[in-house]
């Protein structure tokens, strides 16, 4: 079953085809992806919703090259990544993929302005000024940038980690449950944030959450179940995403 | 990667406190090691080379060189003389001459005679070494300088009138007057220190040499403004040929200072190698405890770095985060060290030169050598002890940093090829252990631990946590929290190791040193008193003078003398040596070997003789040898080459028919008593001349008549004592090293458990209980470690003392029990102090806090 977020454009930033993994063996064996395939059109706000168990998660870990698929083949920006060996995947993260964590995942070390440029400094490259600027202004960051994570507040923490998912204009920004540590305000404000980077910018996002609100942000929902792509939903909202999920017996 | 690490540093400062503290100990012992070496050479250069330090060159005959090319009977070919002198002064580039030499002299101040040694003193200023205190040089025939020590010593002051002494070859007898004119600066020089050093005018010195042809040790020489020394060398040479010298040397005084020190000291320096080795093996401990201790960084760390992998780091980078730390970490603590090294020897040198007169020349040297080989050393040992850690940290996966929690056990199953590898280490080890301590051979003793003790770490996942878990539930008392913390002990197997290793560490090195110096204390100390078994004889040979009982009770009576055998002629040996006997109970006190008591039929005799008895006749051999008693004794061979053969009176009573009462009408005319004194330990040297000669007038006899082996042993006494202060001060070190991995790991590893903790604290485990657990933990940890250790040491201190003892002869095995009892108490208490911070914390936290805390 192959499932296309229909989009005008043929320009595709993540596609997977055939997409396996498989936990475990004998009688402990899981298999989390039975032969996935799906596109992500550039430009796009994808969330990807399911029970527990579905391979929601496992799935966006292959797509980002984080886990090691089985079998199948996954292209990011017409790159094969399934083909690539350890520092060539690594490379290919810290350039063209960028993420947003549910637990925030700040380096407790450095401040929040070290922490955005850290991609970039793993790279050894610099950064451009006046993209910098940008997005600490549109995220309201600029007068917290000096300091460290344990001084913000878990939204101020979370636009840090969306700063330094977009900083390096990734082919594909990756968020899994970004809002499950935040409350319902703070939660609305970053995917809000998520969304008109997509409009304004131009960026592509895939999203895990099992969140319905969280999921009526996007342009596109995919629902999974037993490691399988089993439906979509356009333009979705609050209650289309929650009846959705009704009928897979979440 | 640079600004990550720097980062952490600052951030984390206080978890890199334990690393700095090992590094920086173990860092400054190898520095303070070094500056001990070089202090002792400045120290030498300052004392040995007082002679000639102002001069150009030196120059001196070279006996060696005759030789070895058989001109040794020549002495004209080495020795220097007036001819070479004169045919020195005579070339070109030379300003002033001087040449040195001593002579032996009898000095009669008033009453008393002394012995001194005699010098002069150089005309040109450039080259003169006597400073004056008071009074004026002597320049005259008829005057004397007399230096500071001895004329205090003696009562001698300026404007005293002494005699001086010498007896020509010929056998001429030679007296002098002079007149005290000066007061000297005591010498430094260990060669001349030991007597009255007395400056003389040239024209004394000759008089009193009978016109001897005068043999320089030294002829100092002073050349001209801008001379270059290397270019005047070859004329010195060809001058001296001319006057006949053909083995010699001309050295700068540096050269010659170096080459007298190498010649003082035996050509190499033991104390340095033996300090050497000491600060390899705190190193080596260093090492181990950063190991465990970045190990434990980075398992804290795990996440952070995940993230980093995720975010893009590579794994060469994430290696290369944890190196820069090492190496920034390394370099400070190292620097520190180096530091405290300085400061401490700047003190104990300030404190000895204060305190010991005898010690004013004692110099502190900071070498180049001091301060970099130890800087490498702490830096290069704390990366390479990173590297394995580092290499754990290059293996994280990206995937670890999105698991919600981080309880991924660390993998700590002993791969097989780190059990092969230890196995081998540990067969190889042990093998050069047992090889060196057979042959002697402290390097290779030594080589073999460094090799054995690693391999035992690395087989210590496999014991240490079993022998934990098997004392744990024998202990545990079945409370909750003994099960819990003797099953927590096992459920980790990396994390008891590595805990239990610190210790491991700390202790096997304690243990190695306390059983090791023990041992070799008992080795030495029966080794010495075998050789050197009274501390004095009084010996009056050729008189067969009786001591008065008043006499002898004033003997007894003198400041020092702790106890006084006096032994009565009884007899001959069939090999003509003359026999005696004394009170069985004065001899056990004067006899510092207590395996050489002379007991029923024993006689005491010295290394010379060989067998198993010893013939002995009643009486004296010249008189009545037929009507004697004649009586086989069992000898008693000690290591002492000049001993008189002693029995106890019981046997010269039973075997020869002799008491004290009829032994001296048996000798008859040849009756003759011989005195053994023991002398109280702590007298100095100075306070032994002063017994000398007190008892040399109480008992009316000539102060050569009173020998005996208490200088020497005091020397090896001086020496065994100073070896332990050392070992005492190595041992502080390496204890204070593993204290602090132990406090560490343990607290680091409560730390690494906070959520584990809390759960048990949610399902019902109470404060105190959780307390307790993890004292519990600790303790049986500790305890374990230390129980492992001190066998472990216990057999590397044998050994090691075996192979060190090796050349002197048999081990005499002692075993500090006390001790060691000691140090294992003294672990578990650490152990169970490090537990008390880190519980508390644990207990303090609420359940829920502890749960949310990553």
């Amino acid at each position: 079953m192959t499932i296309t977020a229909p989009h005008t454009s043929t320009d595709i930033a993540v596609h997977a085809t055939n997409l396996t993994k498989i936990y475990g063996e004998g009688s402990t064996r899981v298999e989390a992806l039975r032969g996935v395939d799906v596109s992500f059109a550039r430009g796009r706000f994808t969330a990807i919703m399911g029970p527990s168990g579905s391979g929601k998660s496992t799935l966006m870990h292959c797509l980002a090259g984080l886990d090691e698929a089985n079998g199948g083949s996954i292209f990011i920006g017409g790159t094969d990544i399934s083909k690539l060996n350890d520092d060539a995947l690594t490379k290919m993260r810290r350039e063209k993929v960028g993420f947003v964590f549910q637990s925030f995942n700040l380096v407790p070390t450095l401040t929040a302005e070290a922490n955005i440029l850290l991609p970039l400094a793993l790279a050894g490259k610099k950064h451009d000024a006046a993209w910098l600027e940008t997005i600490v202004s549109t995220l309201g960051l600029k007068d917290r940038l000096n300091h460290k994570p344990h001084e913000l507040s878990g939204g101020q923490q979370q636009r840090v980690a969306v700063a330094r998912a977009l900083l390096t204009r990734p082919e594909v920004v990756f968020g899994d449950e970004p809002t499950g540590n935040l409350d319902s305000r703070t939660g609305a404000e970053v995917l809000s944030l998520l969304r008109s980077s997509t409009r304004e910018m131009g960026q592509t996002i895939i999203m895990v959450t099992h969140d319905a609100v969280a999921a009526s942000y996007a342009d596109t929902v995919l629902l999974m179940k037993d490691g399988q792509l089993v439906g979509q939903l356009e333009d979705p909202t609050v209650e289309s995403v929650t009846q959705a999920l009704s009928g897979l017996g979440a | 990667m640079l600004q990550l690490a720097l980062a952490n540093l600052k951030t984390y400062s206080r978890r890199f406190i334990a690393v700095t503290l090992a590094v920086m100990i173990g860092t400054a012992f190898l520095a303070a090691t070094l500056m001990v070496n070089a202090s002792a050479t400045e120290t030498l250069k300052n004392s040995i080379g007082s002679n000639y330090a102002t001069a150009d060159l030196v120059i001196t005959g070279d006996y060696t060189a005759a030789y070895d090319n058989g001109d040794d009977e020549k002495s004209a070919t080495y020795s220097l003389g007036a001819k070479a002198l004169k045919a020195i002064e005579g070339t070109a580039g030379v300003t002033a001459v001087h040449g040195i030499a001593n002579d032996g002299v009898s000095v009669n101040a008033g009453s008393k005679e002394y012995f001194a040694s005699v010098n002069t003193a150089a005309a040109d200023p450039r080259l003169n070494t006597v400073v004056l205190e008071s009074g004026t040089l002597p320049v005259s025939g008829e005057q004397v300088a007399v230096d500071a020590t001895y004329a205090k010593e003696y009562n001698i002051s300026l404007g005293d009138v002494l005699v001086l002494g010498t007896t020509t070859e010929a056998g001429k007898e030679i007296h002098r007057q002079a007149k005290v004119t000066g007061i000297t600066a005591s010498s430094n020089n260990p060669m001349t220190g030991s007597a009255m050093n007395l400056t003389v005018g040239d024209s004394l010195f000759e008089a009193l040499s009978g016109g001897q042809e005068p043999n320089y040790n030294n002829i100092t020489v002073a050349a001209a403004e801008g001379t270059n020394l290397n270019d005047l060398k070859a004329p010195l040479g060809a001058a001296l040929e001319s006057a006949g010298v053909k083995h010699f040397q001309v050295n700068t005084p540096n050269e010659q200072i170096a080459k007298d020190v190498a010649a003082f000291s035996g050509g190499q320096d033991q104390l340095t190698v033996v300090l050497l080795v000491f600060a390899l093996i705190a190193l080596v401990v260093t090492g181990l405890v950063v190991m465990n201790t970045f190990a434990v960084l980075i398992a804290q760390r795990t996440r952070e770095l995940a993230l980093m992998r995720t975010l893009g780091a590579l794994r060469k980078q994430i290696r290369s985060s944890v190196l820069i730390e090492a190496l920034l970490v390394g370099l400070i603590a190292s620097a520190a060290g180096v530091l405290l090294a300085t400061g401490i020897m700047a003190g104990l040198i300030a404190i000895l030169s204060a305190t010991v007169s005898e010690m004013s020349f004692v110099a502190l040297s900071v070498s180049v050598q001091s301060v970099v080989v130890p800087m490498l050393a702490g830096t290069v040992i704390t990366l390479i002890a990173a590297w394995v850690p580092a290499r754990k940290a290059m293996s994280v996966a990206p995937l670890a940093a999105l698991r919600p929690a981080d309880d991924a056990a660390v993998g700590n199953k002993a791969g097989k090829v780190r059990i092969v590898l230890g196995t081998l280490l540990v067969i190889a080890g042990a093998g050069a252990l047992a090889y060196g301590a057979v042959k002697g051979d402290i390097l290779i003793a030594f080589g073999g631990g460094m090799l054995s003790f690693p391999g035992v770490l690395m087989l210590g996942s496999l014991f240490l946590p079993k022998t934990v878990s098997a004392i744990g539930a024998l202990t545990s008392g079945g409370t909750v929290p003994g099960k819990l913390a003797s099953l927590n002990a096992v459920r980790n197997p990396g994390r008891t190791t590595a805990t239990a290793t610190a210790l491991l560490i700390g202790v096997t090195l304690v243990s190695m040193m306390m059983v090791g110096a023990q041992t070799a204390k008992a080795s030495l100390g029966d080794a010495l008193g075998s050789e050197y078994l009274v501390d004095v004889v009084v010996d009056d040979y050729g008189t067969t003078k009786e001591y008065s009982a008043e006499q002898l009770n004033k003997l007894e009576h003198l400041n020092g003398v702790q106890g006084l055998a006096a032994l009565t002629r009884v007899g001959t040996s069939d090999g003509g040596q003359n026999v005696f006997a004394a009170e069985p109970q004065n001899l056990k006190t004067v006899i510092n070997s207590t395996k050489q008591v002379p007991g029923m039929g024993d006689v005491l005799v010295s290394g010379n003789n060989k067998g198993e008895t010893m013939a002995v006749h009643a009486g004296d051999n010249g008189e009545d040898t037929a009507s004697g008693t004649k009586a086989e004794l069992k000898m008693l061979i000690t290591e002492s080459d000049s001993l008189q053969p002693v029995m106890g009176w019981d046997t010269a009573e039973k075997m020869l028919g002799l008491t004290p009462d009829t032994a001296a009408k048996a000798m008859g005319s040849n009756a003759g008593s011989v005195l053994w004194l023991k002398i109280e330990d702590s007298l100095s040297s100075a306070d032994l001349r002063v017994l000398q000669s007190d008892i040399a007038s109480a008992l009316n006899v000539e102060e050569y008549a009173v020998g005996g082996g208490i200088m020497e042993m005091q020397m090896f006494n001086t020496v065994i004592d100073m070896l332990l202060m050392i070992v005492s001060g190595l041992l502080a070190v390496a204890v204070l090293i593993a204290l602090i991995g132990v406090a560490n790991t343990l607290s680091l590893s409560v730390l690494e458990r906070t959520r584990e903790n809390s759960l048990l604290r949610a399902l019902g485990l109470t404060r105190g209980q959780l307390k307790k657990m993890l004292a519990t933990e600790a303790v049986l940890i500790g305890g374990v470690a230390a129980l492992l250790g001190v066998l472990l040491g216990s057999a590397y201190g044998l050994l090691g003392a075996q192979s060190v003892m090796g050349a002197f002869g048999a081990m005499s095995v002692s075993i500090p029990w006390l001790q060691l009892a000691g140090v294992i108490a003294v672990s578990v208490a650490a152990a169970l102090a490090a537990s008390i911070v880190p519980a508390r914390r644990a207990a303090k936290l609420a359940p829920v806090q502890g749960l949310a805390s990553e």
